[in-house]
């Protein structure tokens, strides 16, 4: 029998602008639970913020914790009730596991849950490591044509195919996206994975647009800072040729999320997924009147099965967000690059699996 | 008593779950153990503190438990307990089925319960036609019983033990059960539709044992408390309401619903309820027996028929469309008759539903009129997430259904139950477990 690893350099978030790289004891997985070899973790937006602020909103970094949620794995150890895992099989990470006994949960919105569990949202560890255990139904094994880098991106496209369902998006949508972010980037992928015949993108930034281009969008709109609301949403409806029936704004930003309700069309919906100040003054008389629903979005339920099957089948292709890959060693660089966004970063992959080759 | 373990120690919510229990309990418990003692360890602490301390009075009385808590927390007194007898824990009476036709009341031992489920002293037991299927023909549905079973799923009662980490119920507290217990992980659970959940665990159906016993064990999110004001036999009837209340959902039934309800059973009077409480404004129930349609009738239906047992498909569905002003925008199949199946796609309107809520022993032929009609026929499977909002039915006093229970009998009388439920006399007939039942009035007839 090989010996047993010993080796579990975990990120560790100390503190703001505290990220230490440390060793911790291998976890043990319980009867339900995988032991998994991590193999690649994305940084999102969210997991910079607490490095840069300690916080977000209610949730603060009050003890040492582990950082990182975006990640896949290979399995090495399944619990004694798990049947659909076995040790060699690679997987992507639902990071979010609710109670399963409340009313949101057996409701079939567990991500609503209040006792929810998610990694790199405190009190709970996040899984950027050698080794992690989690619960294995929110294990999702990848076919041998989807990546590990793109099992780790199936959790900002389940952000994408949550709002994509929540905007109702569908064949004969037209959709506008406020924001070409990440987030942005993967709404815009489903978007059209859902069948919507026109998808129009937004940003105030050049290359993210060329980025978004490329990655399908029907139309790009370059967006001035100071330019006025009327004017952005005129040049939205000349390029489209009519009002969007479903707005999306990934941003968050006060201006952005103020054009998604006034530009859809009356009946449509205004998805809002980009998290900004959390008081903001809105129009919301044009969305009274016109029977705009407003519709928010947190996290994803249900949509990592639609998100695997998405990549897998090749009707939306995650590799062009992936822009920098990293060693676990050089975290704080990865998280540096991530934060500055230097050298038109989208997406930046640390590798935590020392023997796979980047 | 249980074994403290070094996690347990003086957890707060340990020791107020523990000591309720102790409260209930028919014996008496004091502190005394061997020096070198390595259990109780949160509990030899008293005792080393107040050796140190001059000779305290014990104190007795307590004015409720989370003072015994707190004192008990800082080590001040130890503890003394009266004897308290509430519940009888050694007589567990229940009721198992052998085979067919032999049904046998006998002892077992008290049920174990985890540390998120709560021990009930099983107040009241509907007989369901589940139960009357298996004690006549051995199996229901695709349930075939294969070993010994104790039966029955409606029940309620009151909570007499707690495990050490139920947060939401407390000895004393009046609850019904909901039966089944899906497996939290699959698919269907995850999306909301436990129902589906292939791995479901429904206690009365083979091979779970059922409640039709003095004590029996239960999970405690799939308990639910009772207002005070909504007795155990309403509390009993739940199970069936809910599975009415989830019928009329499937089929949308909303405000000036027209609604056809095949089948006066207790299903089909409940779901008649429901339908009304959902706002429907026009309801009729059909059956071929006249004193469940005089029930339906009491309770509110907007008319009744009878439908004769040479009645032909045409005449009967002319009859219908009468009574109703035209046709149903839901058509309630609660019966099983083949008849009603085919008269079934006639009385709905295009771009209504059909719910086919009892299963028909006779296989179901879907009428080509459903498909270009565009007539939806929806199937019924027990009951999810519907059991707090029948609940508020009956809390809420938009539903009372009590004139529906027919007979009443002891649990040691359960095979009369059983045999004047054969004949077809009865609507509802309810099990009283609790040993010190007493009849309040004389309904069987």
């Amino acid at each position: 029998m090989a010996p047993l690893p010993t080796d579990n350099l975990t990120a560790v978030l100390y503190g703001i602008n505290d990220l230490r790289l440390e060793q911790r004891p291998i976890p043990k997985p319980n009867d339900d639970q995988v032991l998994l070899q991590m193999e690649v973790v994305g940084i999102c937006g969210s997991d910079v913020h607490y490095l840069v602020h300690g916080r977000i909103g209610p949730f603060v970094v009050e003890k040492p914790m582990v950082i990182g949620h975006e990640a896949s794995g290979t399995v090495v150890g399944v619990g004694k009730n798990v049947k659909h895992l076995k040790p060699g099989d690679r997987v992507a990470i639902e990071p979010g596991e609710g109670c399963r006994k409340c009313n949101y949960c057996k409701e079939g919105r567990y991500n609503l849950c209040l006792e929810m569990s998610f990694c790199a949202t405190p009190p709970v560890d996040g899984n950027l490591s050698r080794y992690y255990v989690h619960a294995a139904d929110f294990c999702f094994k990848l076919p041998d044509n989807v990546s590990l880098e793109e099992g780790a991106l199936l959790e900002p496209l389940s952000v994408g195919v949550h709002a994509c369902k929540r905007g109702g998006v569908t064949t004969g949508s037209v959709v506008l996206v406020l924001g070409a972010g990440p987030i942005g980037l993967v709404t815009l992928l489903s978007a059209k994975a859902f069948g919507a015949s026109k998808v129009i993108i937004t940003d105030i930034v050049e290359n993210r647009l060329e980025t978004a281009k490329k990655l399908g969008a029907d139309h790009t709109l370059l967006i001035q800072p100071n330019d006025k609301e009327e004017v952005i949403i005129k040049r939205i409806i000349d390029a489209l040729g009519c009002e969007p029936t479903v707005s999306m704004d990934c941003s968050g930003a006060e201006t952005s999320v103020r054009v998604a309700i006034q530009a859809t069309r009356s009946g449509g919906v205004a998805v809002l997924i980009g998290m900004g100040k959390s008081e903001m003054t809105l129009p919301l008389a044009s969305a009274l009147i016109r029977e705009v629903d407003i519709r928010g979005v947190f996290r994803y339920v249900n949509d990592y099965p639609t998100a695997l099957d998405l990549v897998a089948t090749g009707k939306v292709n995650v590799k062009p967000l992936i822009t920098h890959n990293y060693k676990m060693e050089d975290t704080l660089k990865a998280f540096d690059t991530s934060r500055t966004g230097a050298g038109n970063a989208i997406k930046v992959l640390i590798h935590a699996n020392p023997n796979r080759k980047l | 008593m249980a074994l403290l373990t070094k996690s347990t120690r003086l957890n707060k919510l340990y020791w107020k779950n523990v000591l309720s229990n102790l409260l209930f309990r028919n014996i008496r418990v004091t502190f005394s153990f061997p020096r070198n003692s390595l259990h109780y360890g949160g509990v030899r602490q008293i005792i080393e503190k107040s050796k140190d301390k001059k000779k305290i009075e014990p104190k007795r009385n307590f004015n409720n438990i989370e003072e015994m808590v707190i004192l008990a927390e800082n080590n001040d007194v130890l503890p003394r307990f009266e004897e308290k007898a509430s519940f009888n824990f050694s007589d567990n009476l229940s009721a198992v089925l052998y085979g067919i036709g032999d049904l046998r009341l006998e002892q077992r031992p008290l049920p174990k319960y985890s540390e998120k489920e709560v021990l009930i002293a099983t107040e009241c037991v509907g007989l369901s036609k589940a139960d009357i299927n298996f004690i006549s023909k051995r199996e229901y549905k695709n349930y075939v019983l294969e070993k010994p079973l104790i039966l029955g799923h409606e029940a309620s009662g009151t909570v007499a033990e707690v495990g050490c980490k139920v947060t939401k119920f407390r000895p004393g507290d009046r609850v019904a059960i909901e039966p089944t217990i899906p497996c939290r992980i699959c698919e269907w659970c995850k999306k909301g539709r436990f129902n589906l959940c292939p791995d479901i665990y429904f206690c009365g159906m083979p091979p779970s044992n059922g409640t039709l016993s003095r004590f029996f064990a239960w999970p405690e999110d799939f308990c639910l408390k009772l207002p005070h004001h909504v007795g155990f036999d309403e509390a009993a009837l739940l199970e069936p309401l809910a599975v009415a209340h989830h019928a009329c959902k499937r089929g949308g039934i909303t405000v000036g619903s027209k609604v056809v309800i095949c089948g006066s059973s207790p299903i089909g009077i409940l779901s008649m309820l429901c339908a009304k409480a959902c706002g429907a404004t026009n309801i009729i129930v059909t059956d071929t027996k006249s004193d469940r349609l005089r029930c339906a009738n009491t309770m509110g239906a907007n008319n009744i028929i009878f439908v004769k047992k040479s009645a032909k498909d045409d005449h009967l569905t002319k009859e219908i469309l009468e009574a109703l002003g035209g046709q149903a925008h839901v058509c309630l199949e609660c019966s099983g008759s083949p008849q009603a199946l085919r008269i079934s796609a006639e009385i709905t309107k295009p771009g209504g539903t059909i719910v086919l809520v009892t299963p028909s022993p006779f296989g179901t032929a879907i009428q080509t009129k459903c498909l270009e009609e565009e007539i939806d026929i929806r199937g019924v499977l027990n009951y999810c997430n519907n059991y707090q909002n029948a609940l508020d039915l009956i809390a809420t006093g938009r539903l009372d259904f009590t004139s529906m229970i027919t007979h009443d009998y002891k649990l040691t009388d359960i095979m009369q139950a059983y045999n004047v439920a054969k004949t077809g006399r009865a609507i509802k007939i309810l099990i009283h477990t609790n040993p010190k039942w007493i009849p309040s009035r004389r309904r069987n007839y």
